[in-house]
């Protein structure tokens, strides 16, 4: 049911101002523009992209629970857009006792999560491994970014598996102890070693009565949790915080988007940039809009004038909605959806003190 | 040249641990080495990859692998790598554009090279691989180069322009599944009609064949409850359905008492798939249900029960499938569950596997649109994207548009007379292979209604004699269950409740720790 909780979650949030589809691409971590600016609008960091292999049908199962169960109901007027009942507030509030939202952060540590959780698998079956003097086991993935990771580690650390051995259970066990115990176990039933290999999901989900959804949930919660507190704590958890290593320090900006930012430190305007990478202006304006996101030196005055800024700002806080729609039917005509997107990013991004 | 001198019996052990050949590996090898073109038609689970391995390890230069199957691809190279080969690869779809420019960069350092046959299209593979010497150039799966073979990956046809531009290496086809007229198409295809032919009968003296009709799904399910009653062995069951497969996987799991089950199939998430091989390796999972991407590549012995849930498309796949049973050489049984109905499903199967009409019509008007506007046509994901076609499909109708010369270099070239010409031709292709997969199907079905000898009428289309079963022959010529003893393979398995214990264990494998 943590599954349906954080849906629920993220349709509270969105206040009926969202389809049901953008609480989809929120946790799949979909790298739209228009996905990320739901994520900031509507305070909804924890939980971006934090099911990242979630298909459409069992998430449209959930929602279905959820309607059937009422803890939903569609807005009025509205096509595949869904306000709350009364009757989720206890749900969620018994739920959330269980399974805190706290330990997510999605935004920030989506895909170092995947990359530090396969490192971990990775170097426990390796050290354990070799430790036995058992050569021949089929590693657990063969992602090459982290055999590559773990190969160099290794030549490293293979003279004194014992130790790094030691120092990974030590850490773990004191990070495990403050999870129930149910999740502690189910983190530790996943993991491969010396001639026993981990369960995978659908015999976790089995063995604890769980739904797939939710034990993927579980999973990444721990590990977002682990890495928050490793990050906080570096020198309590030298060896977990040494698989950690360079894997957080990145912005979460794409590539794409950070090709368009270097050339307009360069000072190119938008057309020309457009015209350089051979792409269309809508799409370099939404890079414009992720870098106001996360630039926190980000200047508005040279895309909109101040007074136009001044006219959507105040349209927002009249009507506190961010739906775009709605704000462009409110403001003069000749204001376009674009300069109503800026000036939505720029000011979350002040507000959050980015 | 020294390899003549060289004990190849002390190679295979040397380099693979295992103390003889088995049927037809060294007779293949020795033609190799010598410099000879093989086609090498060896049973599933006779250990075919050695024929190639060893002599990579041997010869000078590299060896090529033409392979179709990524997975194969991947599970082989993993299964050299943890036997301590390292110099091999595996080049694919699935690698990034880096991590392929990496390889390409470094190919000198490598001794075998798998690579899909899409790939070796690529001119600049091609251009590199120039550079080097290749040694031996192996096409694993031959049969696929066949029209007439059950698996056709037309890429396959454009291999012996690959082997001529590679300068003529050495030459291994194989297969375990041909019939003699799939053998001459590979000999023709290749161009090599005086290839040294190496035929090993595939019969398997040590399986048992069991047909079984029941009414319907549910009996089906009794049936499997009350084999796995009386015996704790090794099992695969397949299913044509991935929904099948878990569905009986969960409903397995209830109704058995201390039996580990679980599925698999090409749908999972790569650290479960290789959890799931692995659990089943060691003896942690007694069953599997599982579709036809499970076991390629599997080196599991012990496997004593195949069970079919549902029924083969094609008589070379149940061989295939069945013959990943007792390669340990002990007694094990092959068991086809049928029910009336069945038939109903793989034609429904063998339809989606094929484009249709409309397919053909969408495509050709696609083509003809962007023909007057770019000319070069898109990324393939994009048009399979925009025309709703599956990759296998794309690539078909791909194959077949540049064969006609309607594309070339990504251009299309429009004539009206050569454009009908070629939408009638493959309208034509469609329907034969249509009809080739329902004669396959019909195949397996009078099989399944044979009243004579279960295994003379499975193999009779490959050889014209089999050896005497080990022990019982077939359902048809009788088979008791009672008489049917394979060595239980029960396994304890301790689990701490704690999941501290669980960790400890886990991590300070090996240490005597004191308790806390």
């Amino acid at each position: 049911m943590f599954f349906e909780s954080i849906i629920l979650k993220c349709l509270s949030q969105l206040n009926g101002e969202r389809t049901i589809s953008s609480v989809f691409h929120l946790l799949n971590g979909s790298k739209s523009i228009q996905t990320i600016q739901d994520v900031h609008n509507y305070q909804l960091n924890m939980f971006y992209g934090v099911y990242r292999h979630l298909n459409r049908n069992p998430f449209n199962q959930s929602v279905s629970f959820l309607l059937e169960n009422e803890y939903i109901h569609a807005s009025e007027g509205e096509v595949n857009t869904f306000q709350l009942t009364e009757k989720a507030l206890p749900f969620l509030a018994q739920s959330e006792q269980q399974f805190p939202f706290e330990y997510f952060n999605g935004l920030q540590y989506n895909e170092t999560a995947d990359m530090f959780y396969l490192r971990l698998l990775l170097l426990i079956q390796t050290l354990t491994n070799t430790k036995m003097k058992f050569y021949h086991f089929i590693p657990i993935t063969d992602q090459p970014s982290v055999e590559q990771w773990v190969k160099q580690i290794y030549r490293k650390l293979k003279t004194n598996e014992t130790h790094a051995l030691q120092g990974i259970y030590q850490e773990l066990y004191q990070l495990l102890e403050i999870f129930p115990n149910n999740f502690a176990s189910l983190f530790v039933d996943r993991l491969t070693g010396y001639k026993t290999y981990g369960k995978s999901l659908t015999q976790l989900a089995e063995l604890n009565m769980l739904s797939i959804a939710d034990v993927n949930l579980i999973l990444t919660g721990i590990i977002h949790k682990i890495i928050a507190i490793i990050e906080e704590k570096r020198k309590e958890f030298p060896v977990l915080s040494f698989l950690l290593g360079d894997l957080t320090e990145k912005i979460p900006i794409t590539n794409s988007t950070n090709q368009t930012y270097q050339l307009l430190q360069k000072k190119y305007t938008l057309d020309q940039i457009a015209l350089m990478r051979n792409l269309k202006i809508n799409t370099i304006h939404d890079h414009i809009v992720e870098i106001a996101l996360y630039d926190p030196l980000f200047s508005l005055d040279q895309y909109i004038t101040k007074e136009r800024q001044q006219q959507i700002i105040n349209v927002v806080n009249r009507r506190s909605t961010f739906k775009l729609r709605d704000i462009k039917n409110a403001v003069h005509d000749d204001i376009s959806y674009f300069e109503i997107r800026l000036v939505l990013a720029a000011t979350k991004n002040k507000s959050t003190g980015r | 040249m020294q390899q003549h001198t060289l004990n190849l019996e002390e190679a295979l052990q040397q380099y693979f641990q295992y103390d003889a050949f088995r049927i037809g590996q060294k007779e293949i090898i020795q033609d190799i080495l010598a410099g000879k073109d093989v086609l090498g038609i060896l049973p599933t689970g006779s250990g075919k990859s050695i024929c190639y391995q060893l002599p990579a390890r041997i010869l000078k230069g590299v060896t090529i692998v033409v392979s179709p199957l990524i997975s194969l691809m991947i599970d082989q190279v993993k299964q050299l790598k943890a036997a301590n080969f390292k110099e091999v690869v595996a080049l694919n779809s699935f690698m990034t554009p880096r991590e392929r420019r990496n390889v390409f960069q470094n190919l000198i350092n490598y001794k075998l090279i798998y690579v899909s046959p899409e790939l070796l299209q690529q001119q600049e593979l091609i251009r590199k691989l120039k550079e080097i010497h290749v040694g031996l150039f192996v096409i694993d799966e031959a049969h696929c180069i066949s029209q007439w073979g059950h698996e056709f990956r037309p890429d396959y046809l454009k291999l012996s322009a690959t082997i001529k531009e590679l300068g003529n290496p050495t030459v291994l086809a194989l297969s375990a599944t041909a019939t003699p007229e799939v053998q001459s198409d590979i000999m023709n295809a290749l161009e090599k009609r005086q290839m040294i032919k190496r035929i090993y009968p595939m019969d398997r003296e040590n399986i048992a064949f069991i047909l079984e009709e029941v009414a319907n799904d549910q009996e089906k399910i009794d049936r499997l409850i009350s084999i796995f009653n009386m015996y704790q062995v090794p099992a695969l069951i397949y299913f044509t359905s991935r929904a099948t497969a878990e569905n009986i996987a969960s409903i397995l799991t209830q109704r058995l008492a201390n039996r580990e089950v679980a599925f698999y199939h090409g749908g999972m998430e790569q650290v479960d798939r290789i959890s799931i091989q692995q659990q089943f390796m060691n003896d942690q999972l007694d069953i599997i249900c599982c579709t036809s991407a499970f076991g390629m590549g599997i080196n599991k012995s012990n496997i004593r029960l195949i069970i079919h849930f549902h029924i083969p498309l094609q008589l070379e796949a149940y061989i295939q499938e069945v013959g990943r049973a007792g390669r340990d050489g002990k007694s094990s049984v092959g068991i086809l569950l049928f029910s009336p109905r069945d038939a109903i499903i793989p034609n429904h199967i063998i339809q989606n596997e094929l484009p249709d009409e409309t397919d053909l019509k969408n495509v050709f008007n696609y083509l003809y649109t962007i023909c007057h506007t770019e000319r070069e046509i898109p990324a393939d994901e994009q048009i399979q994207e925009h025309l709703q076609l599956n990759e296998i499909h794309w690539k078909f109708f791909k194959y077949q548009i540049e064969k006609h010369g309607m594309i070339n270099n990504n251009y299309i070239i429009y004539h009206e007379n050569n454009w009908k010409i070629a939408y009638h031709s493959i309208e034509q292709v469609i329907k034969e292979r249509m009809q080739y997969k329902e004669d396959k199907l019909h195949e397996v079905l009078s099989w399944v209604q044979c009243e004579s000898c279960l295994r003379k009428d499975l193999y009779q289309s490959f050889q014209s004699t089999f050896r005497k079963p080990m022990e019982q022959c077939c359902s048809n010529c009788g088979f008791l269950w009672n008489e049917w003893h394979p060595e239980n393979t029960k396994k304890i398995i301790e689990r701490h409740e704690d999941w501290r214990e669980r960790l400890k264990d886990l991590l300070l494998v090996g240490e005597t720790y004191e308790t806390s």
